[in-house]
């Protein structure tokens, strides 16, 4: 693949693992310094930057009790601190992808995140990290 | 803190822990098409560490081999059993200007900067600090006075 048609155009998120979600919100707020973008129940978004093609840069905290659903037993929920990491793909590279990455034989989880306006792709690398590619669209409401 | 004075920029980078960095590499070539930066290499030529640039702008990824672990967690991340987590570090852009504050703002806090240092590859300078829960943050700054 050459550069130009790389279809990863950054990183748009990436997720970790808590235990304990408000003394881990207080110290990405107050610490790190990170705005919130939203709060929830089980977890945190907090946006970093600006992001690809209309999308923001988040950094995410996931309370432990609400994991990715994983098909790998030597990467436990509850041992890994890495939730997932989201890459940025345009919106008219979605389908072809979601194509590419079932035609290399990958199971693909296909949803859409109403409240980040974003489609996404989830699959896992070959270690069992979820990896998540994310394409910004105004019309998911 | 709010909002006109947040002084992280991006985040610059994510790492990985890899068991097989081979394998791992052909996927994150391959499959996710994303192109070489640097490879570090062990003293006897082996690569440990590949560096990824994921988009146009100065986003990275990184897959360390897990021989490195020692790198990342030493004895200061108890609450963290590196044999099981798959996350290395992630790094997040700071402006050259707000570097030494930042420090001293986190120093401040009570939390201790467990490494400071400069990359002459990448041209920054970066400090290090883990999270309440041993997850290591790298706060990084471009300075093209490093070479």
């Amino acid at each position: 693949m050459n550069k130009s048609n790389r279809r990863v155009k950054g990183l748009g998120e990436v997720s970790i693992s808590v235990k304990d979600l408000d003394t881990m919100q207080k110290f990405y707020e107050e610490v790190v310094g990170l705005e919130v973008l939203r709060r929830d129940e089980s977890f945190v978004f907090f946006k970093v930057a600006e992001g690809y093609g209309g999308h923001t840069q988040n950094l995410a905290l996931f309370d432990t009790t609400n994991p990715l659903e994983s098909k790998f037993p030597e990467l436990s929920p509850e041992g890994t601190t890495l939730h997932h990491i989201a890459l940025n793909v345009a919106l008219e590279d979605f389908e072809t992808e979601k194509m590419r990455l079932e035609g290399l034989g990958m199971k693909v989880n296909a949803t859409v995140h109403e409240w980040l306006h974003v489609r996404s792709l989830y699959f896992a690398d070959p270690e069992g990290n979820s990896l998540e590619f994310v394409a910004y669209d105004e019309t998911v409401r | 803190m709010n909002k006109s004075n947040q002084s992280v920029t991006g985040i610059a980078e994510i790492s990985l822990r890899v068991h097989d960095l081979d394998l791992m590499r052909k996927f994150y070539e391959q499959v996710l098409g994303l192109e070489v930066l640097r490879e570090i290499k062990n003293s006897d030529g082996t690569v440990i560490v590949v560096f990824y640039t994921v988009g146009a702008g100065d986003d990275n990824l990184a897959l360390f081999d897990e021989k490195l672990i020692d790198w990342f967690t030493r004895d200061k991340s108890p609450q963290i059993d590196p044999k099981l987590t798959t996350l290395s570090h992630i790094a997040l852009s700071i402006a050259l200007d707000d570097f030494e504050s930042e420090k001293k703002r986190i120093e401040q806090l009570g939390i201790e900067i467990i490494e400071s240092g400069t990359s002459s590859w990448m041209h920054c300078r970066m400090f290090y600090f883990f999270d309440p829960e041993g997850n290591l943050i790298e706060f990084k700054s471009h300075d093209e006075s490093i070479q």
